[in-house]
């Protein structure tokens, strides 16, 4: 971690938890229509992922 | 395209005044957390003048029961959302999820009292505090909503030695 603020019990715990807090600050540092973007494109790249595993699958049965 | 669907629902709802808040994962998300969501949860409130506007700025988009049979009758008005409650909608823009109430906090009042304004797309709108998401989550309690905590926390700490130095 690169930044000065001290590791308190809830950071702590977080980090136990496997959350990458470089990562959290990085999205601390968009803006929050950034931030709903990235999420929509994100969650909109992961349904095309899910329909073409659908599609490999379907294929294969054939 | 989602993302620009979404915002088109947002200023939908904005711009025919409707009262609501944020909530959900679109909120975890706008206060930093990396779950990822691909619908929209707002909480509405049920005054009726409200529910005439909800119905009037959704009513472009062909809202209907996400996961109900097809011929299952269904029409956005005010009577609709009057006599219900809690609304799993698509739409043509995207899923929308539309809550009376919310676990561990109470209806639009109590939400609203939990609510900080936020920029978005241009458009000062109403998000569920980050104290009010772990509220909410904890009374839930789903494993999903359990998940978020420890990152929601840690969001939370950091909001407060930010405003603290």
């Amino acid at each position: 971690m690169e930044r000065s603020e001290k590791l308190t019990p809830a950071l702590i715990k977080a980090q136990q938890e496997g959350i990458d807090l470089t990562q959290l600050y990085e999205r601390l540092s968009w803006t929050p229509t950034e931030r709903l973007k990235r999420n929509y494109d994100t969650a909109e790249a992961f349904e095309e992922l899910k329909k073409a595993g659908q599609r490999h699958r379907a294929g294969n049965q054939h | 395209m989602l993302a620009t669907n979404i915002e088109k629902l947002l200023k939908a709802l904005y711009d025919q005044g409707v009262e609501f808040v944020i909530i959900g994962g679109a909120a975890a998300v706008l206060h930093g957390s990396a779950y990822v969501t691909g619908d929209l949860d707002v909480c509405y409130s049920r005054e009726k003048e409200n529910l005439i506007k909800l119905a009037t700025a959704l009513a472009p988009f062909k809202a209907s029961l996400r996961g109900a049979p097809k011929n299952l009758p269904f029409r956005l008005d005010a009577d609709s959302l009057k006599s219900g409650l809690n609304f799993t909608l698509t739409t043509d823009l995207g899923d929308l999820d539309l809550l009376g109430e919310v676990a561990g906090l109470g209806g639009y009042a109590d939400v609203l009292s939990f609510s900080e304004e936020l920029e978005l797309f241009g458009m000062r709108c109403k998000v569920l505090t980050l104290a009010g998401l772990i509220t909410s989550k904890r009374a839930v309690s789903r494993a999903k909503d359990l998940r978020l905590l420890p990152e929601l926390e840690a969001l939370l700490e950091i909001r407060r030695s930010q405003n603290r130095s």
